[in-house]
């Protein structure tokens, strides 16, 4: 009788929910333990140097912590603007029968493979943002905050404009269902009002935002985290200067895909590695929780 | 209201019941497993007294360097073939350094790298006492390839030497029309050359490429060895300017030479032969401009075989100044040859395998029916080195 009564749905649920729990413990207790002998020699030095010589064993990640963030954040304000734009134009104005079309073809951009994504930024992208916008706008002098693009035109610039587009499809159909799932009554009350188009969906997007919240939650996750087409078109320089977006750079996952294979021919490096992802680990941790805590508010 | 908020008491202990209990069970389960790993991999380490008869099938794994990795795979499907099943290859290309620690934790048979296993591990061996070989397999070189649209179209082939090179890559040489560029052209060419920036690139992952490369530049730049040194990955000083870059893979370095006009970077001789990329010609160390083809690199490599380190001999703190920049009128100057490391004690079967597997890779596996597009064979004298160093590999008695 005991052990039926133990082994009821909610068993199962808090079981699965353990498994999750244990390995995002696991996975920090892993990179924790790894990390241990850079932090013993170096303490926080990685984090607030841009040095990246294995010849001489010296690892400062702040050049891919902030290039990390730039491009992510970037990506995100990007990616939030296309997002929101998509999903407005498909619940508000796109007529009926182009919407199948449509929501196919945002799925079918959503499940391309990054690698694809990547090509294409290497071979389209990257010289058409060099050409039409980023050479024209550093030469009209500013260039001094945003540097001077390579001519590959491969950038931090570039692979933000990149993760935008690849994380554009998911984020919008976040919100576009939650703008199709607003009650009619609510919408129809806001028309009553006499209220424009225009005001009405400022008013629809206001009642979304924690839906909005979520997608902005789920495509930083994302940008983050993406490798294999960042690599291509993000430039892999050590850059002191990430915050000049126009220049090439480097972000923490496409460092460790680059550095890893070879790490353990070092002493130390594979350790940094192990290092840059911990403290990339908590600066998403807080990011998130700063998102939903901030969610939750307003 | 007390019912529901007692159920969701009991509830909450339940869940932390739950995760107690599997979070026991997979640290016990996990532990379980780490011991299995390290008595198997004791096992493989250790030689095993009882020798059985050789007719069941041996396992081999091994792996390391990608750039061996197509010709790696082709000598395995037709050795296994001939040998009709009863050993049984499997090799990872997982890169050079990974190759190397792997092995040295034990859980390859043999590793594989572009150059000589490095002092880290060359120090790791010497505590553990362990008895080993490194033989060289293949020829490896590499070339320099640029993106020279108008310079090519007249026909013109770039001519370089090791020191330009290091300079460009230096940051000290900025434009294609640099004299100390313009002056190694043949006379008709010299005006051909662009007033533009040169834009290096470089492999921005670690790679065996890099570390032969960096060796060559330390080898014959100074200031190249004592700014920037070599290895899988260093610090590019070209890049600080705004006029360098990397690139992931050979692959890419390609595609990046071809995408950027009045570019330029290196990559296996392999890649830029199935690519078609124009590759420059380098001064050797007797004044002759040389192309990378099999002549010059065989060449190379035939002066090489004279010095070669012994198998089990620390190739040192520039593991392949022997094989850089060797003399004689047709040697290329950036070649080496990737190589296998095996431990000597090994079981029986499993010694004899390997043997057997390489005996072949080094008699039957150079020959041009076994050899893939791109690669080059050893030439004879290192081949008649690296099989007496692969004969250490048999058990005695």
């Amino acid at each position: 009788m005991r052990i039926r009564r133990f082994l009821d749905v909610f068993t199962i649920v808090s079981l699965a929910n353990s498994i999750l729990i244990l390995s995002v413990v696991l996975v920090s207790l892993v990179l924790v333990v790894e990390s241990l002998p850079i932090i013993a020699r170096d303490g926080l030095l990685p984090l607030v140097t841009s040095i990246w010589n294995p010849v001489k064993e010296e690892y400062g990640f702040l050049f891919a912590l902030g290039g990390s963030l730039v491009t992510a954040s970037l990506a995100l304000v990007f990616s939030l603007a296309l997002s929101i734009g998509s999903a407005v134009m498909y619940a508000e104005f796109l007529p009926r029968r182009f919407r199948v079309i449509v929501k196919n073809l945002m799925d079918l951009a959503a499940s391309i493979p990054s690698v694809v994504y990547g090509l294409w930024g290497l071979k389209v992208l990257s010289p058409v943002l060099r050409t039409y916008i980023m050479e024209p706008l550093s030469e009209l002098g500013l260039s001094q905050f945003v540097g001077r693009p390579t001519p590959a035109g491969t950038s931090i610039f570039t692979a933000s404009i990149l993760l935008a587009i690849m994380v554009t499809p998911l984020a919008s159909a976040i919100i576009r269902e939650r703008l199709l799932a607003i009650p009619s009554h609510i919408r129809e009350a806001l028309y009553s009002l006499g209220l424009t188009k225009v005001e009405v969906i400022t008013l629809e997007l206001k009642y979304i935002k924690r839906s909005i919240l979520t997608a902005t939650a789920v495509s930083y996750g994302r940008a983050v985290g993406e490798t294999a087409a960042v690599a291509m078109v993000v430039g892999n320089v050590i850059n002191l200067e990430f915050f000049k977006v126009f220049k090439p750079g480097y972000t923490i996952s496409s460092l460790i895909a680059d550095q890893y294979p070879n790490a353990e021919a070092y002493y130390f490096m594979k350790h940094a590695l192990f290092y840059s992802a911990l403290v990339m680990f908590f600066v998403s941790l807080a990011i998130n929780i700063v998102l939903l805590k901030f969610g939750e508010r307003v | 209201m007390e019912h529901s908020l007692r159920s969701r008491v009991t509830k909450t202990r339940r869940l932390v019941l739950i995760v107690g209990i599997v979070l026991v069970l997979s640290t016990v389960g996990s532990l379980i497993v780490q011991k299995q790993i390290s008595q198997t991999e004791t096992a493989t380490v250790n030689p095993q007294p009882e020798s059985k008869t050789t007719s069941r099938l041996v396992y081999i794994t091994g792996g390391g360097a990608s750039f061996i990795n197509p010709q790696m795979q082709a000598w395995i499907r037709v050795f296994m073939e001939k040998t009709g099943g009863t050993i049984s290859i499997n090799y990872q290309s997982i890169g050079s350094g990974a190759g190397e620690a792997k092995w040295l934790e034990g859980a390859l048979d043999f590793g594989a790298s572009d150059i000589a296993i490095s002092k880290t591990g060359y120090e790791k061996l010497k505590e553990s006492g362990k008895r080993f070989i490194q033989v060289p397999i293949i020829a490896g070189s590499v070339a320099l390839v640029y993106n020279l649209p108008r310079f090519s179209e007249a026909g013109c082939t770039l001519r370089l030497t090791g020191e330009t090179v290091a300079d460009i890559y230096l940051g000290k040489i900025i434009r294609w029309s640099d004299p100390r560029i313009v002056e190694l052209q043949e006379g008709r060419c010299r005006n051909f050359l662009p007033d533009a920036e040169i834009f290096g690139i470089h492999r921005s992952d670690g790679s065996g490429t890099t570390a032969l490369f960096t060796m060559y530049l330390s080898l014959v730049s100074r200031e190249w060895a004592e700014r920037v040194g070599y290895g899988y990955t260093v610090t590019w000083p070209r890049d600080a300017l705004g006029l360098g870059e990397g690139a992931r893979g050979n692959e890419g370095v390609s595609a990046k030479v071809q995408a950027t006009p009045n570019s330029i970077g290196y990559v296996e001789l392999a890649y830029a032969v199935q690519l078609k990329l124009p590759v420059a010609m380098l001064r050797n160390r007797d004044g002759y401009f040389v192309y990378p083809n099999a002549t010059t690199v065989m060449e190379a490599l035939r002066a090489a075989a004279k010095e070669l380190p012994g198998p089990q001999e620390f190739w040192g703190d520039l593991p392949l100044k022997h094989y850089m920049n060797r003399e004689g009128r047709l040697s290329y100057p950036i070649v080496g040859t990737p190589a296998v490391f095996m431990y000597i004690d090994l079981p029986k079967d499993l010694a004899d395998a390997l043997y057997e597997f390489f005996k072949w890779v080094l008699t039957e596996g150079q020959k041009p029916e076994n050899i893939v597009e791109g690669f080059i064979p050893l030439p004879e004298e290192m081949r008649i080195k690296a099989l007496q160093y692969l004969e250490l590999l048999k058990p005695r008695g």
